[in-house]
């Protein structure tokens, strides 16, 4: 399966649908309208988790218009995890351009970037509390890049808060390791991450048709993200963008699958595994 | 004569002062419906959808001069004001705007600068009373045909600024806060 592709058709079709509905915006459309923040389409209302959440912190209050618009999306991240991340965000396909321009390369993941991850998500939603705004909201870049187009094209003119924020961010996107503000720092990738469940659709490894040693661990040096997927930990940050599953040389080792048999330890209660397959 | 050109040159530090009141605060009103200021910064996503839905472009997003609100939804009736067609209520998704009724609308209140605005002047003008979409009851005239705004029931649209001949505009909405 051609995984890769079809991401990049998903990546590049969401970004033309929110530079092109501004355009409809003019017309007078506003049945399919929002951002990635909150979308709109007919009579469902779609808000980002984290934005919501933010929300409700600083208000301190759960209101149900909120409260249902979020129900959707946090569905879809219990059930296919954090496909939003490399299916649908643009700043995420922004990233991996860089990626490749600026030829980053894949590192070991770091033992402090699920800490960081939490702090940082915990910092944000904490000082969201303390000013009263959901500041959580404010830096998410997938909002940012969504509202430029609406801006430049409704407005007439992009603001000098959007540029301004999208600066920041593209400076920390180069000068900080790679992909670190999408792995750790994005409140609304951390926030979808956290919600993996024990049978949310992940990546699974099957050892004995695993060949690394023939053309190295191809897996782990083209996943963007730089997880290793044959290693793979629970809240590790792995989005199901399936590039390591096209790319396997070794046939059907790593899949597509809801939920993982973790390898269980030795237990002398249980038969010896033997005769596998 | 003599009196008006006082009035004029008393209207040099007025236009300063109100120039320079409105580089730092500019007058950016919140949308229709919107909750108390605070809570409002606290509700608010800055998901645009509000910005988007308005048929007159009023809605624009704010810049730093908001502080940490950068991004929010802001209204400068001087650029165009409020047409009161009361959709962006109805598509706020978290609740900083609520659905109201025309009337409850309480964007800020209209101020007369009655140095500079014409009736008070002595010029036949009734602008912003015709612009007033309450008119009669937030803008009416009183004996003297000048322009008398009644806080109650002006919700702070805006209408009336862009229509004032007076350069600067002799009304300007106050934001409540």
């Amino acid at each position: 399966m051609k995984w890769g592709r079809l991401r990049r058709c998903s990546q590049v079709g969401f970004l033309l649908l929110f530079v092109g509905l501004p355009f409809t915006y003019l017309k007078g459309q506003i049945t399919v309208m929002g951002t990635l923040a909150s979308l709109q389409i007919g009579p469902i209302s779609l808000v980002d988790p984290v934005s919501g959440l933010a929300t409700m912190i600083a208000a301190q209050e759960v209101g149900w218009t909120l409260f249902s618009g979020m129900i959707l999306p946090v569905l879809l991240a219990l059930v296919l995890g954090p496909v939003f991340c490399s299916w649908v965000c643009p700043w995420g396909l922004l990233s991996e351009l860089l990626d490749k321009l600026l030829r980053r390369k894949v590192g070991r993941i770091p033992s402090w970037l699920g800490p960081l991850r939490w702090s940082f998500l915990g910092g944000v939603l904490l000082l969201g509390l303390a000013t009263g705004m959901p500041l959580a909201a404010t830096i998410s870049a997938p909002r940012l890049l969504t509202v430029l187009p609406m801006e430049i094209i409704f407005l007439g003119g992009a603001t000098a808060g959007t540029i301004g924020l999208l600066g920041a961010l593209l400076v920390l996107e180069v000068v900080l390791p790679r992909r670190l503000w999408c792995r750790a720092l994005c409140p609304v990738g951390s926030t979808l991450v956290l919600l993996r469940l024990r049978k949310t659709l992940t990546i699974a490894w099957s050892e004995p048709t695993c060949r690394p040693a023939l053309q190295g661990a191809v897996c782990f040096v083209e996943c963007p993200w730089n997880i290793d997927p044959r290693h793979m930990k629970h809240l590790d940050g792995c989005t199901n963008c399936g590039t390591c599953v096209e790319g396997c040389p070794s046939g059907p080792s790593l899949d597509y699958s809801f939920g993982r048999t973790e390898p269980e330890p030795p237990s002398g209660l249980k038969l010896p595994v033997i005769m596998r397959n | 004569m003599m009196a008006m050109m006082m009035a004029r040159r008393d209207s040099v530090v007025n236009r300063t002062r109100r120039n320079l009141w409105s580089r730092f605060f500019p007058e950016g009103l919140r949308p229709p419906g919107a909750r108390p200021e605070n809570e409002f910064l606290a509700l608010c996503i800055k998901c645009g959808r509000c910005t988007a839905s308005c048929p007159y472009q009023s809605i624009r997003q704010s810049g730093w001069e908001a502080g940490l609100g950068v991004g929010t939804p802001v209204i400068h009736p001087r650029e165009i004001p409020c047409y009161l067609c009361m959709i962006c209520p109805d598509v706020c998704p978290t609740g900083a705007l609520e659905p109201v009724s025309k009337e409850d609308i309480d964007m800020g209140e209209a101020v007369l600068d009655t140095e500079t605005c014409y009736a008070f002047l002595g010029i036949l003008c009734r602008a912003c009373v015709d612009a007033c979409p309450f008119q009669g009851t937030a803008i009416r005239q009183n004996l003297a045909l000048e322009p008398i705004v009644d806080p109650e029931f002006c919700v702070g649209c805006g209408l009336c600024v862009p229509v004032c001949p007076a350069e600067p505009e002799a009304i300007r909405v106050i934001r409540k806060t």
